[in-house]
């Protein structure tokens, strides 16, 4: 174990992180209620690219399985249950796999429905009846082309089978990370505002006027229920992911398209029915954060936030009641995180995987089991069942 | 010049060290942090603090030549501050590929060089300032926080080497407290950068860890790592591949860096000085075949660059030598594949999210 310092933490921040997390034990388990699953996509130093499933037994990690990808993926999506995986494409991508989470076995492989393709994110509503994903109806260079996937989900015995039956608007471009609200009504999703093509690749078509948006949206009509914009200042800041903790309290953190020297806030909060709430970091700290977040995650409190920035090659931690910022780790090429124990788990393109315990602000480095697959790139986000 | 000769022969000690263990592809070459440590601090005091020492010292005759010239307005005092602007222009490209540490406080590196500039943000800003004529602004507590485009070298250089500047300056008082603002805010930023690496910066490259900014020692080789692959691409795809656009007829000069004092092409040899010499510095950390192609790189690359004119306008008009231009481009996006592989051939990587993330 090797411990990080950290730097100005705000005490009542520090005691009220203690308090917060005293009360709140869960973490991820996994389905034998023992040891924990993780599932990210990955990379190879041979440019292949991977489903990887592992756990962490007595401070090792251990592999549990893992299937090649046609290409590059982006997040993994649980079923309320846990029992069912879902792993995404990477926008421009088109492909998805549907997996049972135990044993690794793949269910299902989807293409994209013609004339669209993923951004890498989907969600599974509670009832599992139906699995959502955000979408570009990109042959549409002009208006709203985001789209939400709706996916009806058929339960044949030991297994899943999704069906395509419908779409909705995401009344904006670029539509990224999705999640359901905890009244399982109502789907939040980050529209980037970046209006790309399969033929230019990931080329950004319309820098000068993207306008991203968080919006709200009736998971049953469709129906537009809340739309959200940052200051016009900020039209360049893409929404890109979210999280949501048991209050109902959305965390967003975007990626700014603009010029690199100006202060943008990279992450704020939302509650529905009231405004925006921008979080900034201390001048030294913000300045180096690239204008770029890679995912944002809750600890197992609500409390706290973590977002990743792999281009400052940081984690910072942040106090998502008051918006303070709380402290920042070195972590090279870090970007997926997930909530575990009294922090997090984040897993690295450079290969590592380790833990931030919140209290303690240390860092465990796991040994690795024997079969652990090594020289593997970790992909954006990282997922525990 | 630098001073190399206790440089390099640090450096050859530790490649007699590490040549003495067997090593295979794939695997780090450097393995203890001691050694990557040996590598950080003779960098930081033979190549990094030199380099920044020299940029305070060109931005040291820069200020008086600005003074000199505003007190007399003579065509000669002109020559002698452009002379001052292209000696700090060519001291910051001996450094220009550094973007970690101290140059990233308080936006010293766009303060320095907001550079490309495509929307020709500079040249409105600058105008703005002028039809102002606010003193005020110009004042050393108030300039700093001004945009990025009417600070730093390119913002002296717009106004330097204007067709007609010598009578704008006859004619514009405020020119000159502009000039003499901007040379002073060069200096200030020379300054601070060059102290902070001595002050700060250097302790921590030798013990990188405590505190917290790195992981450990490889951890901050490969921001080294990762500025002389970055510094090698800059070249690739922004100093030369927008100037020279698609065909002989396309090029675009204005696409260039300092294409106004055309000294587009000395900037790039500048450059690649330096990262040759940054190559070098971590040769250890690479396979002895590898560093002998990337360094055979540099040296055609610099042989290229000698038949070319200083000046990427004069070549760019010459057909015969836009096509050594070309070659020249090839040659560079070359290098930078032949340190990509032997990057591969060991098992350092420079990034995967945070060089295309979503």
């Amino acid at each position: 174990m090797s411990s990080s310092s950290i730097q100005n933490i705000p005490r009542r921040s520090f005691l009220s992180l203690t308090v917060a997390l005293a009360l709140n034990s869960s973490f991820a388990l996994g389905k034998d209620g023992v040891n924990p699953v993780f599932l990210s996509a990955a990379t190879n130093s041979d440019n292949t690219h991977w489903l990887k499933a592992f756990t962490i037994k007595n401070n090792q990690l251990a592999e549990l399985y893992s299937h090649q990808l046609q290409a590059r993926a982006h997040a993994v999506a649980l079923s309320s249950n846990t029992d069912f995986f879902a792993v995404i494409a990477r926008r421009p991508g088109r492909f998805m796999l549907i997996g049972d989470t135990v044993s690794g076995k793949i269910l299902q492989e989807i293409e994209a429905t013609e004339g669209r393709h993923f951004y890498g994110h989907g969600v599974f509503a509670n009832d599992d009846e139906f699995f959502y994903t955000t979408e570009s109806d990109y042959e549409d260079m002009q208006g709203d082309s985001g789209r939400i996937g709706v996916w009806k989900i058929h339960k044949p015995l030991n297994g899943i089978v999704l069906e395509r039956v419908n779409e909705f608007p995401t009344y904006g471009v670029g539509p990224h990370e999705l999640l359901m609200m905890p009244d399982q009504q109502t789907l939040v999703v980050a529209n980037g505002g970046i209006r790309t093509h399969p033929d230019s690749e990931r080329e950004i078509l319309n820098v000068d006027s993207m306008q991203p948006s968080l919006v709200y949206i009736n998971r049953f009509t469709g129906e537009l229920l809340e739309q959200k914009r940052l200051p016009a200042e900020f039209h360049q800041a893409s929404i890109r992911h979210l999280d949501i903790n048991v209050q109902g309290q959305v965390a967003m953190s975007m990626q700014f398209e603009g010029e690199p020297f100006l202060g943008v806030p990279l992450l704020a909060t939302h509650q529905r029915g009231e405004a925006i709430l921008q979080m900034l970091a201390p001048e030294q700290v913000q300045s180096k954060l690239a204008q770029y977040v890679g995912s944002i995650r809750y600890d197992t409190s609500g409390h706290f936030l973590v977002a990743s920035c792999p281009r400052a090659n940081v984690l910072t931690f942040w106090d998502a009641q008051s918006g303070e910022f709380l402290n920042q780790v070195r972590a090279r090429d870090a970007c997926g995180v997930c909530a575990y124990k009294d922090g997090f788990l984040y897993s690295a393109g450079t290969g590592q995987i380790r833990y931030y315990d919140l209290t303690h602000q240390a860092i465990t480095n796991f040994t690795l089991g024997e079969d652990f697959t090594t020289g593997l790139f970790w992909d954006n986000h990282l997922t525990a069942v | 010049m630098l001073p190399m000769n206790k440089y390099i022969l640090k450096i050859t000690k530790l490649i007699l060290i590490l040549i003495a263990s067997p090593l295979v592809h794939g695997q780090n070459l450097i393995t203890r942090d001691e050694d990557w440590t040996a590598i950080n601090i003779a960098v930081t005091d033979e190549l990094i603090i030199p380099a920044y020492q020299n940029m305070e010292s060109k931005s040291v005759e820069l200020l008086s030549s600005a003074e000199r010239f505003c007190s007399d307005l003579s065509d000669l005092n002109l020559d002698n501050l452009k002379n001052g602007y292209q000696a700090s222009m060519l001291a910051w490209q001996g450094i220009q590929h550094i973007q970690f540490g101290p140059i990233t406080y308080f936006n010293w590196n766009y303060r320095m060089q907001y550079w490309p500039d495509e929307r020709g943000a500079s040249g409105r800003q600058l105008d703005a300032l002028l039809a102002s004529q606010d003193e005020a602004i110009l004042s050393s507590s108030a300039f700093p926080r001004q945009s990025v485009g009417v600070q730093g070298l390119p913002a002296l250089e717009r106004v330097l080497y204007d067709d007609n500047a010598i009578n704008e300056f006859r004619s514009e008082p405020y020119l000159c407290l502009l000039t003499e603002t901007i040379a002073s805010n060069i200096n200030e930023i020379s300054a601070g950068v060059t102290q902070r690496w001595q002050d700060e910066f250097r302790a921590l490259v030798l013990d990188p860890v405590t505190g917290g900014l790195y992981e450990d020692a490889e951890d901050l080789s490969i921001d080294f790592l990762k500025a002389l692959q970055e510094g090698i691409a800059k070249i690739r795809d922004l100093k030369l591949a927008p100037a020279l656009g698609e065909s002989f007829d396309s090029a675009r000069i204005r696409s260039a860096e300092s294409w106004r004092s055309e000294s587009s092409l000395a900037n790039i040899k500048n450059n690649l000085d330096s990262l040759a010499l940054l190559f070098s510095a971590y040769s250890p950390a690479f396979h002895e075949e590898d560093a002998a192609v990337i360094n055979q790189g540099f040296g055609d690359i610099m042989e290229a660059l000698s038949s070319l004119p200083a000046s990427l306008e004069l070549a760019l008009i010459n057909e015969m030598q836009y096509v050594q231009l070309q070659a020249l481009h090839a040659q560079i996006d070359a290098l930078h594949e032949s340190l990509e592989t032997a990057l591969k051939n060991t098992d350092l990587y420079l990034g995967f999210n945070s060089l295309d993330g979503d």
